[in-house]
């Protein structure tokens, strides 16, 4: 029994180093160290708009790849429905689509420059310039 | 009109906008539509259907400005074309200011989508969902120009606890009934009818007139509607319930008899109940819609139409690309008069699959398997009646694609 647990405890630690999570980044003067997931998707869900310390949020969503699924796990939509339902928030003026971004760099280089933007890449990604947040 | 045309189709294939402005950006998003059906009895929805009609299409241009962390303005210009209607005239489908007032109210003013059902908001743009057409025994196309309202909205959102709110919304102001949409023409039709037969009978067969309707004139003035929708702590579950009221008055100057007037009283609102249902890659829905119309004239009030409606669908998504529907409506047009004769009721099961070929590009194809003829418009249809007509069954296929940015 032990031994069967042993395998499944390091089959676990084998397949969770080979998935890619996505980290929360956002500018590095960011007053905060961390965000609740109950924020963060709301957030994404266009139920909250605005910082706690001020200023609207600007969202932003990678196009493709595994951090993108990982954060789509995380706010509770998958890809299609995340972008369809972002199209309706759009097509009836509730809301401003979040900018999307092809490559982590791009996403990286534009939270650097937007104190007011929230983000995701991958947790292997060199994410210096930007501020890591962690998920309460 | 053909060079704003050609001007809003280049700015659509140039793709997304954002136009500096101050500190923010002005946010141009649009979408273009191509659709085509064919029925194999019936007019529906279009002139020609029967026969296949490609007159089917939106093109629309959405611009989205967040002036102030409180302040956000949205407008969006469509021409479309369904059939005769429309004819691709560019006008402003809605445009509105919107205010917050604290975490739980914010003010819209301006002319908006009313509260009707949970799908009324984005009916003209066919890639927020999954059927072609918004479902019609609820969101009947007929009567979409009372789906705007030009006034004033109260709405926000209250927690309940950390998976559990509710979602208000209570509007007042006036509706636009133009002179092109369906709705006033199938009124016209129906006036110059039923003036016709009255001016024949009481001139004793002397006088015919056809069309003796001169001028007539629509109005909803101060509609009060309202919507909740509690978003439930069972994840993807969420529940609704709208209503309005939207009394029309109807001017008309008719040859022979004079000023005529006639209010079409709701004497039971415009209701509709909604469940919706999201676990992994289904989603269920379900919709009733009821109302009672009373025709108040000089002579007193009759109630005349009283309507019942509902759908259930399921939408599963296989994927990225490819998205499958199926929807089951049942609409009694009238039931004062009952639910059994072939032009009091409507029932239809449709079928879709959405491809989604790209992020801008959706394709869908759709068939319908109806039985009954209550949506028909007998504009379309002269002739057809519960006595004269082709049969209860009948069928219809669509196709439809988009492109978006």
């Amino acid at each position: 029994m032990n031994n069967i647990l042993k395998v499944f405890l390091l089959l676990s630690v084998f397949v969770g180093s080979n998935f890619a999570g996505a980290v929360i980044i956002v500018h590095k003067n960011f007053p905060a160290d961390s965000i609740s997931a109950s924020d963060l998707k709301k957030i994404y869900a266009n139920k909250m708009g605005q910082w706690a310390h001020g200023g609207t949020i600007i969202r932003t969503l990678l196009k493709k790849g595994k951090a993108h699924k990982d954060f789509c796990k995380r706010v509770k939509k998958s890809n299609s429905k995340l972008k369809r339902f972002w199209k309706k928030q759009v097509f009836t003026g509730k809301g401003s689509a979040p900018k999307t971004f092809k490559s982590d760099a791009n996403m990286i280089a534009f939270i650097a420059s937007n104190e007011k933007a929230l983000g995701y890449v991958d947790e292997a990604t060199d994410v210096s310039g930007v501020k890591v947040l962690t998920i309460k | 009109m053909k060079k704003t045309l050609l001007a809003c189709g280049l700015l659509i294939l140039s793709g997304p906008q954002d136009l500096k402005a101050s500190e923010t950006e002005i946010e141009v998003h649009g979408y273009m539509s191509r659709g085509y059906m064919k029925s194999d009895k019936y007019n529906y929805l279009a002139e020609n259907s029967k026969d296949s009609t490609t007159k089917w299409g939106e093109i629309g241009i959405n611009f989205g400005y967040q002036a102030h962390d409180r302040l956000r303005f949205g407008a969006q210009i469509l021409a479309r074309e369904l059939g005769n209607a429309g004819e691709y005239n560019p006008e402003l489908d809605w445009g509105f200011a919107d205010y917050k007032l604290t975490d739980y109210a914010s003010v819209k003013f301006g002319k908006f989508f009313v509260p009707w059902g949970l799908y009324n908001e984005g009916r003209d743009v066919d890639i927020l969902r999954n059927s072609i057409l918004p479902i019609q025994a609820v969101y009947n196309e007929d009567f979409r120009d009372i789906s705007l309202l030009k006034g004033l909205e109260l709405h926000g959102s209250f927690e309940l606890g950390e998976r559990n709110s509710i979602d208000y919304r209570l509007a007042k102001g006036n509706v636009d009934i133009n002179s092109g949409s369906s709705l006033f023409k199938d009124v016209n039709f129906s006036l110059n009818k039923s003036y016709s037969a009255a001016i024949l009978q009481a001139t004793a067969g002397a006088v015919n007139i056809a069309n003796p309707v001169n001028s007539l004139d629509l109005n909803i003035n101060g509609m009060t509607a309202y919507g909740l929708v509690w978003n439930t702590w069972v994840d993807g579950l969420r529940l609704g319930f709208t209503s309005m009221e939207p009394d029309i008055d109807i001017n008309a100057q008719v040859a022979v008899i004079g000023p005529q007037y006639t209010k079409y009283d709701f004497t039971e609102n415009f209701e509709v109940s909604s469940v919706e249902y999201t676990k992994d890659q289904w989603t269920y829905s379900f919709e009733k819609m009821t109302y009672l119309i009373n025709a108040v004239t000089s002579t007193g009030s009759t109630p005349f139409l009283k309507n019942h409606a509902y759908y259930h669908q399921i939408n599963y998504r296989l994927n990225d690309r490819y998205e499958l529907g199926l929807v089951r409506q049942n609409d009694y047009s009238n039931v004062l008069k009952g639910k059994n004769t072939i032009n009091l009721y409507q029932n239809d099961l449709a079928f879709t699959v959405r491809v989604d070929m790209s992020e801008d590009w959706v394709l869908k194809l759709e068939y319908h398997d109806l039985e009954g003829t209550a949506l028909l418009r007998d504009i379309l249809n002269p002739g057809v009646t519960a006595a004269v007509n082709q049969g209860k069954d009948w069928d219809m296929i669509m196709a439809k694609v988009t492109y978006s940015f």
